[in-house]
This record gives structure tokens, sequence and C-alpha cells, in this order.
């Protein structure tokens, strides 16, 4: 009895224990993970492979709905554009504008942190009230931009109408939303750049921009990174300012692929093809994420 | 061996059995003190269904009553007005049979609602669906039950309802449901608006056979031509453009047009140059004549007509509860006559909503017995004293007794001859054709795309959707 008991404490070495405590304490984590995740994606692959509309068994077609999609669905191919444009609008006025947030909130002057938390308050807001409001802000007739516009001399805009302004729009707002969110990320990363980096330089003197350029960029591209992989997988998930504020039109103009894959999925309930939708989607996002993580080696400076 | 338990072993004790609570189940659903046999009063799952909320009254059902429940689009607030005394009036009458309500905000919700509610096998018993768009829809599915023994049995006969309503849901030959309303296709009108402009009434337009549109003497633009001015937030219209198939269909109709072939195996509009001319007519209206607002005048504005911008609706009777809150509010002044003709005549269309039951629904009986009460001369006055639309029975919108339920402003005769008149054409398809079909018109109606070119877009489109028809075999 003695000496099983010795085993026993033996096996259970402090090292073995803690790892229990800190597997118990990650367990409704990892079930999470794994069911409502690691599930769901592997489910997602295999109805990717079928047709299935909920209601009947789901019917093996291969590798039919990743064909369809690829060559024969011209509004797969539209929302992959629109996509594509919404990225690539909304990434570089979400680092620019953002950092430039951030470096003005960064200057000791009164009231900072009530300037903070404003910038910050569309970040906490609803996304569909939000959405609504910017509704009103771009109407042709009676929105306060046309207001302004006019105002200053210049033409009407059908914002949420045409198919030109109606993505540019959504680009805009979607922006203004998410600002004060980087802001508060490159605002930690400013604080993180040391002071006397700054104070040597100018002792050398160095002008404003040469200090901007040459030490805060270079200090600041680890948080750089991390903002334009957040903001660039954030922006391929558009959804609902399309749903809200246009119904993805006019004429499919701000139809995203989340949209779409909202749209056959739960509208048309085409599980399988909306399935397949989703797994393109990751594909592209794992692309242009791994394509990020290699160039990161050449900009990035730990 | 002296058992010890230690603070650490009870702590690990409590911590496994803390994870073991969270990873387990929710505490069972309630059963609502139902007697066996009877359906749980379980919340139904809304699994991949809308993003939109259903609603659901928890009644709970006593000893011996049995609970059905019936799915239906429209808030239950919206729709309070007839939900509360026709549920008081079926129980009185039916005591042994509980009605529970889902509701969802919307039409469209409340089928992918519906269809999810099927997906995860508990359907509800009583389903509402929205005929012209989605009763096809969820039938070709084959999940809806075939009437034919239940009215056989009960001597109920199809032929009461009005024969385009009847036949909007007769499914490859088979009723898996009834019409619940008519939607007939009238000019309702703001007589303010039409004083203001100084012009004629439609109903003045109509007595002197000049309500027309689309032909050389066109009354019909003569008047939203006058009706038309204004700027900003005082812009008021004479009338606004239809969208979506199964109501741009009476725009098909009256100009002689059609929307698919016999079998409706193929999307017609492109070939058929009535159609086109229909449709034509419509985007004219906005681009040329401005006498409709284009989409994005009247973005987030509402009812235009119920806020006193527009001189025009073309609706039912379904309308008319809404129409007159807003007289009484002083906001309108309406009146009501023939929907325009067109050059092949006065054609309206209708749809009607279907009332049917699951296929594998539980309570089939009691089920029944509500279906066909909801439809009923009964059940019929207090859908339409709900606010509701107008019984699809013919013989009720003959009978004195109920057009007595029309407002002072109605013209039941009016009604009647309309849907003796109207036409309907719907495909399995519909919802997802009418997505396709307002996407290409949207381009029309900006200018980028001809009319022509539209459609040839959308059938390209449409045309795989409708392949196999009703999938009768």
């Amino acid at each position: 009895m003695s000496a099983h008991f010795t085993t026993r404490r033996g096996f259970w070495t402090l090292g073995r224990r803690e790892a229990v405590w800190a597997y118990l304490f990650l367990l409704p984590n990892i079930v999470g993970f794994l069911v409502f995740t690691a599930l769901a994606v592997c489910v997602a692959f295999g109805l990717a492979m079928t047709e299935w509309d909920l209601l009947v068994p789901p019917r093996f077609n291969g590798l039919a709905n990743y064909q369809k999609l690829l060559t024969n669905d011209p509004v797969f191919r539209q929302v992959m554009g629109n996509t594509a444009f919404f990225v690539l609008g909304v990434v570089p006025l979400d680092v620019v504008c953002s950092l430039g947030l951030a470096l003005l909130l960064n200057r000791p002057i009164r009231g900072m942190a009530l300037y903070r938390a404003v910038y910050f308050v569309p970040v906490v807001t609803s996304l569909i009230a939000v959405s609504i409001v910017w509704q009103w802000l771009y109407h042709s007739d009676v929105g306060l931009i046309n207001y302004f516009l006019t105002d200053v001399g210049l033409p009407k805009v059908n914002w949420l109408g045409s198919t030109e302004w109606a993505m540019p729009a959504i680009i805009f707002m979607s922006t203004w939303k998410a600002m004060g969110y980087y802001a508060v990320i490159f605002l930690a990363g400013l604080q993180g750049v040391p002071e006397h980096l700054h104070e040597a330089a100018q002792i050398d003197g160095a002008s404003a921009w040469q200090r901007f350029w040459k030490i805060t960029l270079p200090l600041l591209s680890p948080t750089m990174f991390f903002v334009l992989v957040i903001s660039i997988i954030r922006s391929f998930q558009v959804f609902d300012q399309a749903l809200i504020m246009t119904r993805g039109g006019p004429a499919n103009a701000t139809m995203t692929i989340v949209y779409f894959v909202y749209n056959n999925a739960f509208v048309w309930f085409r599980m399988g093809y909306a399935a397949a939708a989703c797994w393109l989607l990751f594909i592209v996002i794992f692309a242009v994420t791994a394509i990020q993580a290699r160039l990161q080696k050449r900009w990035v400076h730990y | 061996m002296a058992c010890v338990y230690s603070r650490r072993r009870m702590l690990i004790g409590l911590g496994a059995a803390t994870v073991l609570a969270a990873c387990g189940q929710a505490a069972p659903a309630a059963t609502q003190g139902a007697p066996a046999g009877a359906p749980a009063a379980t919340k139904p799952a809304t699994a991949g269904g809308s993003s939109a909320p259903a609603a659901a009254t928890s009644v709970p059902a006593a000893a011996g009553q049995t609970k059905i429940r019936f799915v239906m689009s429209n808030s239950q607030d919206a729709i309070k007005k007839w939900l509360d005394p026709m549920t008081k009036a079926f129980q009185e009458k039916y005591p042994n049979i509980v009605l529970e309500h889902i509701t969802t905000p919307s039409t469209d919700e409340s089928t992918q609602k519906i269809l999810a509610m099927f997906a995860a096998n508990d359907p509800g018993e009583v389903l509402n669906l929205p005929a012209t768009r989605d009763y096809k829809r969820v039938a070709v599915r084959r999940v809806l039950l075939d009437l034919e023994p239940l009215y056989k049995r009960d001597n109920f006969d199809p032929n009461v309802f009005a024969p385009v309503a009847r036949d909007l849901t007769l499914y490859c030959g088979k009723y898996y449901g009834f019409p619940m309303h008519l939607s007939f296709y009238v000019t309702m009108f703001n007589k303010k608006l039409f004083q203001e402009a100084g012009v004629e009434t439609p109903d003045q337009y109509q007595a002197k056979g000049r309500w027309k549109m689309g032909v050389s003497d066109d009354g019909y633009l003569e008047a939203l031509r006058k009706l038309t001015r204004g700027e900003g937030d005082k812009k008021v219209w004479g009338d606004q453009r239809t969208n979506d198939l199964h109501v741009v269909n009476y725009f098909l109709f009256s100009f002689g047009g059609k929307l698919y072939n016999e079998d409706r195996t193929k999307f017609l509009i492109p070939e058929d140059p009535n159609s086109l001319k229909a449709l034509q007519y419509q985007v004219d209206l906005v681009l040329k004549e401005k006498v409709y607002p284009s989409s994005d005048e009247v973005r987030g504005l509402g009812d235009t007509f119920l806020a006193g911008r527009r001189a025009i609706t073309k609706t039912g009777h379904n309308s008319a509860a809404d129409i007159q809150a807003a007289a009484e509010a002083g906001r309108i002044d309406p009146g009501m006559t023939f929907a325009p003709e067109g050059p092949a005549g006065l054609v309206p269309r209708e749809g009607p909503d279907a009332i049917a039951m699951p296929k594998d629904g539980k309570f089939r009986d009691q089920a029944w017995t509500f279906l066909s009460w909801t439809v009923s001369k009964e059940g019929m006055e207090y859908y339409t004293r709900g606010g509701r639309g107008a019984s699809p029975r013919l013989d009720q919108l003959q009978d004195p007794s109920y057009l007595k339920l029309f407002f002072p402003w109605e013209k039941p005769e009016i009604y009647l001859e309309t849907v003796k008149k109207a036409k309907t054409d719907v495909a399995v398809s519909q919802s997802e054709a009418t997505s396709i079909f307002n996407r290409e018109m949207d381009l029309a109606y900006l200018g980028k795309k001809t009319v022509l070119d539209a459609m040839k877009a959308a059938k390209a489109e449409i045309d795989p959707l409708l392949e196999g028809g009703e999938r009768c075999g």
C-alpha cells in the first residue's frame, strides 16, 4: 500500500499537476473551440462538396460547387471584385487615418482622455445604428453630406443609389467606425517608443518629419503589421453595413462575399454552395495573410 | 487506508464539476404542464434561420388540451389587432385547442424561419406562407400536407375561394394550402394632393374612361405630371415604381406581356415585346418623366403615401387599415378606384398569402380545425376586422353584412370586379428570380443598361433556376 502511494506521488510531479490545472482551466475554451469552430470548419469542408437545402439529405457533388463558383457564377466574380475593392479602399484609409489620429491623441494636451474616449465612441456603438445614421447622412436630397457639398458649390452625389459611389460611401463609413479601434492600438505602440531616441535625434538636428520617418515609424512597425493583418481580415468579412445601408445594391454594387454566403445559405438554403464560397474566402484570406507574414521580415523591426 | 480529502483534492473536484456543468446541457425546457402526447412548449429552433428574432407567445396548455403552433409573418405588435380577438374567438369555440403564435418581423424572414423549422424537424402545426413568393418554394420540397383527405372528409369546398387566389395554392394538381386573403390591386389615392395640384381624381378620370396608361390618351401619366412637384423634403410624387416580379406583373399583364412560358420553365420577358414595353414605361416614368422617385430619393422615407408625400398607391384592402390610420391622423384623405388600364385592358394582379400544414406536423386534426376555421366566413371576419386582408371567399365578398367591415371610402364593388379580372403567374423559384430581376432593373433605372439588356442578363440567371418547373413527376 505504501509502495503504491509512493508511486502515485511520484507520477503526480509538480509539473504534471500544474499541467492538469492548466488544461482544466483551458478546457471550457478548448471544448468551445473544438465544437463551435474546429468541428464547424470540418463540417463546412464536407458540406462544400454537397448539394444540401437543409430539408433533404445532402447529395455529394464533388467539386461542382467550386467549379461553378470559379467558372460559371458572374455574381460570385462580381462580389469578389467588390470585396477586393472594399479591402483596397478601407485598409489604407484605416491605417493612415488611425495612425494620424493616434499621433494627435499622443500629444500632452489638456482633456486628452476625453478626446480619446470621444474617438472610441464609434467603435463601441452598434454597427446597425451607425449604418442607419450614415444612411441619412448620405441621403441625396436631405443628407448632411450633400448639404455641405452644395454649400461649397459642389454637385450633389447620389451616394448610396449609384453603382459608382455606393461602395466608396460604405468604405468611408467603415473607416470612420473602425478608426478609433486601430488608433488605440497605434497609441499603445507610440507610447512604447522610447522618448530618449526622439530627444537624441532632436539634439542632432532631426526635423519632426525625419524623427517620425526614421524613429517612430520603424519602431511602430510591429504594431503596423498587426493592424494591417487584422484590418485586412476584418475587411474581407464586411457584411453588416452593406446589409443595412444598401442591401447589397444598387445592382449588387455593394454585395460582398460574406453577404453572398449569407444569401446562399440562409435565404436560398444552398448550404453546400455557401460552404464552398466560405472555403474560397478562407483561402484568399489565408493567402493574403501568409504573404503579409512573409513580407513582414523585410519591413517589421522587432 | 484512510481516505483523506485534502483542500487541494476538493478544489480539483469542484473545478472538474464546474467544467462539466459548463460543458453540459442547459436546464431542460419546461413542458408547461402539457399533457402526455401534447407538444412540449419549447421554443422552436432557429437553426440557419433569419438574423431577426422570431417571437413566440408562450401559452400553457392545461390537461386535456392540445397546443398547436401557428407560424406567420409580421410582428405580433403589427397584427395584434387581428391576433388577439381571433385567438380568443377560436379558443372559445374550441376550448381543447390552445393556439400559440410564432411570428417573424417580415415576410422574407418568415419563410426563412419556416424552412429552418422544417430543417430542425419541428415545423409547427399551421403555417402562413406568402403564396406569391414562397408557397411553391416550400411545396416543391415536398414538406407540406396534401389537404384533400381533410377537406373532402369535412365537405369543405375549395371552390368557395376566388379562382385566381385558389389556383395559386394549387400545386401539382393538389391543394397543400388555401388562400388566406385577397390582395387586390386597385388605385388608392390621397384626394388632398389631387386638390392641391388642381388635378381630377383617379375616379373622375375613371368615370371619363381615361384612367389608362401606356396608351395615346395616357390619363395616368397626365395626372402624375401635374401631381409631382416641390423640392427636397417638401417634394411630392404622383406614384412610385413597383419592384418584385409578383407585383410588377400587373404592368406586364396590362401591357399584354408575360413572365414565363406555359410550364414556367423559361423566363420570357426579354423575348416578349409587350413585357419590355411595360418595363420601359416604368423606367421612363423615373428617368424621363421624373414623376416616380428614384430609389435614392425615397430611401429611408418609409411609406411616402402614408406620409402624405405620394398621391397614389396601388394596393388592396390589406393596406386599408394603415391608410385609415393616416387619414385619422389628418395626413391624407383617401379615395379609391380601379388600377389604371393598360393597352391590354384592366388586368390587375393577385397574390394572397396561403395557410398550410406541414406533412409531418403533429396534431393534424387540431391543426386542420384551426386552418379551416381561419378561412371560414367566421375566421375571415376576424381577419378583416383586425385590419388584415379581405376574405378570399367570393360568397363572402358579396355578403352585405361582411362588406360593412370595410372603411367608408373603400368600394367593395371595385374589389369584386378587380378580383374577377386579376391574373397571377408564380414559379417555384419566384423569390430568387425576383432578386435577380430587381438587381438588373436597378441598372435600368440608373440608366446603365437598357431594359432589354437587363432582362437578357436576368434570363441567363433565372432560366437555370426554372429548370424542371414544378417537378410534379
